[in-house]
């Protein structure tokens, strides 16, 4: 029966390993058939940025990209995204602005719940 | 049983971790979700009251742990939507007295400390 992941990512995507965690997590779990979704919060938005040139270590946008295509959710934190100045137009396609509201009504309805932060 | 418990960790100012949780705390409370939050290990420091915030441009944990409690007061109905622990243990250790700290909070121990989190639907660490 398919479930719901949610996992809370919440530091930058080359300083850290939680953001290959994150996306081995949710690439495995998709293609179990379950709900993944990643909320970005705080510096983790950075991980969703347009254009990152990471080579050498899994590249963020480009791991992302691929599983959003794959049916992953990706919400980010609105409040976070402003307070670093990221624009709409400097976050990749399939990853919206999003709010603690619908964090917490995530929660309610997720299965599992992982935090991935410092 | 809290839908949601918030354990927060680490001491306010060098990493962001303790004003993000007071931050998702202030949410969950507004969104009216059953939450209790624990003050463990360095996150005890977050409670010193008095924080002398000069012209960092930082903001009082302190301060603004007492607004949502405020917050909470008046939005609940049965008195029960944020519930405030601290670790006995990491009262202990951080050497402020009990005097200078904000209070009525209910303490627990180890055992305690499991359970507030054992029982949480979702736990969120900072």
């Amino acid at each position: 029966m398919s479930k719901t992941i949610t996992i809370l990512l919440s530091t930058t995507p080359y300083s850290f390993e939680n953001t290959h965690t994150a996306a081995r997590i949710a690439e495995a779990a998709l293609a179990k058939g379950h709900d993944v979704i990643v909320f970005a919060s705080g510096d983790g938005v950075h991980n969703f940025t347009k254009g990152q040139k990471a080579k050498g270590i899994p590249n963020a946008s480009e791991v992302f990209s691929k599983l959003i295509e794959k049916g992953l959710s990706v919400e980010l934190c609105g409040t976070c995204l402003a307070f670093r100045g990221i624009k709409e137009e400097m976050h990749m396609d399939g990853a919206n602005p999003s709010t603690l509201k619908k964090l917490f009504e995530i929660t309610k309805k997720s299965n599992v719940f992982i935090n991935l932060g410092m | 049983m809290s839908e949601l418990c918030i354990l927060v960790r680490t001491a306010p100012y060098s990493k962001i971790n303790a004003a993000e949780a007071v931050r998702h705390i202030n949410g969950a409370v507004n969104n009216n979700i059953k939450t209790s939050v624990v003050f463990v290990d360095d996150g005890i420091y977050c409670l010193k009251d008095n924080q002398d915030m000069g012209d960092t441009g930082f903001t009082s944990t302190a301060a603004l742990i007492k607004q949502i409690i405020g917050t909470a007061k008046m939005l609940e109905n049965e008195g029960d939507t944020l519930k405030i622990y601290t670790h006995k243990g990491s009262l202990e250790k951080c050497g402020i007295g009990a005097d200078k700290m904000l209070s009525g909070f209910e303490v627990v121990d180890d055992k305690g400390l499991a359970k507030v989190v054992g029982s949480a639907k979702t736990l969120m660490i900072f």
